[in-house]
């Protein structure tokens, strides 16, 4: 039997995650994010009957987040994404610095591969450690610290954020 | 965890901003009607569709077509057609596909839906063409795909009434249009209101006073212009036929359709 009231109720408690989850991992995109964690959740729902009795359907849905993202590698948005404007600079943007932060991060996240952004957001943004982060993606240890790894040495090239990573004076 | 992780760490949750939108469960559980509903709507549903919809729409007021109407394909089904419905595709959940009912007595048709593992709503409405306990109607529609315990409302027919035989070519009446949705994940939806209103008598009027009488009585109206059998010769501009027939009940408010001989 299915049990609609608890879905609804999970999907209200995890929304916001799930959608902050999925922009890290569709390189803030929110259009696209919002897909994602809809899809997910999609996927979540068709096994709600054993997925409510798990001790932590939170996980699952995250692992079926960042899973459906990686399946989706060679869909729409691992492709680069062409821009026809030019970057903004700090000093351009006065008072905006927060904004200005986050398009340099997602200017950044869309310089890494699919792989590495899950790996980035299982890390750093929902802070699971190496182990979790392999269980997540099925993936091993080794794996997750080699992408890690690539994913910052390719972080710090990214103008904009290579100030915050080194110095970290961000905002 | 090295210094330059941190300060990733930090970015990352401090510059991922907060969601524009929340997701709603009722948008995941039950798909929305669109492309994928398109690909379920085979000529088979057509007849069941023709009839379910015309109910639950309110088009016509509760009132069944003749044979020929009953089994004529819709016009606009036949081009969508496509493959079968699969029991897999995008229905979240548990689902089974919904049992044809329709015309059927409604102690069958209830255990019908029960063995499927769905729930019954009943209604009841007017039919001048079926014989009374008979379904009439149903929704979500026959070969939906359904949560499991999904209610499936039913439009049972109450009383007998009489009627004006309604001579016009299937294909000049009003056809319903709507793509029948794939994934009723939620319930079917019960007809609108009880049929409580008599109908009017319109036939013979000329077509305005017609309307107006419609009106009045608290109906709103369509007409449909063609030509009158040649067995029963009509005055141009009259009404020579009308849905439901006088003397029915019908709810408020419902459509009624006048069959208007042309006006020269």
């Amino acid at each position: 039997m299915t049990e609609p009231a608890d879905f609804a109720d999970f999907v209200q408690r995890r929304s916001g995650a799930l959608l902050r989850a999925a922009w890290v991992l569709t390189s803030g995109d929110w259009a696209l994010a919002e897909d994602l964690a809809q899809t997910a959740l999609g996927e979540v729902w068709r096994r709600w009957d054993r997925v409510a009795g798990m001790d932590a359907p939170d996980a699952y849905a995250h692992k079926v987040l960042v899973n459906t993202s990686l399946r989706w590698r060679g869909r729409r948005w691992t492709g680069e994404i062409a821009s026809a404007e030019l970057p903004e600079y700090a000093a351009a943007t006065g008072g905006f610095q927060q904004v200005d932060v986050r398009e340099s991060l997602r200017r950044a996240l869309r310089e890494l591969t699919a792989k590495q952004r899950a790996v980035i957001m299982l890390r750093y943004f929902e802070d699971r450690t190496e182990a979790e982060t392999a269980a997540l993606m099925g993936c091993s240890v080794g794996t997750v610290k080699s992408q890690g790894s690539k994913a910052l040495a390719r972080l710090r090239l990214v103008p904009g954020l290579a100030d915050i990573l080194t110095e970290g004076t961000a905002a | 965890m090295s210094t330059e992780e941190q300060r990733l760490a930090w970015l990352l949750k401090n510059a991922v901003p907060e969601p524009p939108v929340q997701l709603s469960a009722d948008e995941i559980t039950a798909p929305a009607d669109g492309s994928s509903a398109r690909s379920w709507t085979t000529p088979s549903l057509a007849a069941a569709a023709v009839v379910a919809i015309g109910v639950t729409v309110g088009l016509v007021a509760t009132q069944t077509a003749g044979p020929d109407r009953a089994t004529a394909p819709l016009a606009g089904s036949s081009t969508l057609g496509s493959p079968s419905p699969q029991a897999s595709a995008t229905c979240p959940g548990r689902t089974v596909i919904v049992p044809n009912v329709v015309g059927q007595s409604m102690n069958g048709a209830e255990a019908v839906i029960q063995d499927a593992g769905l729930t019954v709503g009943v209604h009841f409405g007017v039919s001048a063409h079926v014989p009374p306990g008979t379904v009439l109607a149903q929704s979500p529609t026959a070969r939906s795909l359904a949560v499991l315990g999904v209610k499936v409302e039913l439009e049972i027919a109450s009383a007998p009434s009489t009627s004006t035989a309604v001579p016009v070519d299937p294909a000049t009446g009003p056809t319903a249009t709507t793509p029948l949705s794939p994934c009723q994940a939620a319930a079917g939806t019960p007809p609108r209101a009880t049929a409580t209103h008599p109908v009017p008598n319109v036939v013979g009027m000329m077509a305005n006073q017609a309307m107006w009488d419609v009106h009045a009585a608290g109906f709103t109206a369509t007409q449909v212009i063609t030509a009158a059998p040649a067995s029963r010769p009509v005055p141009p501009g009259t009404v020579f036929a009308q849905e439901p027939a006088a003397g029915s009940s019908a709810r408020p408010g419902s459509a009624m359709i006048l069959y208007v001989a042309p006006a020269s």
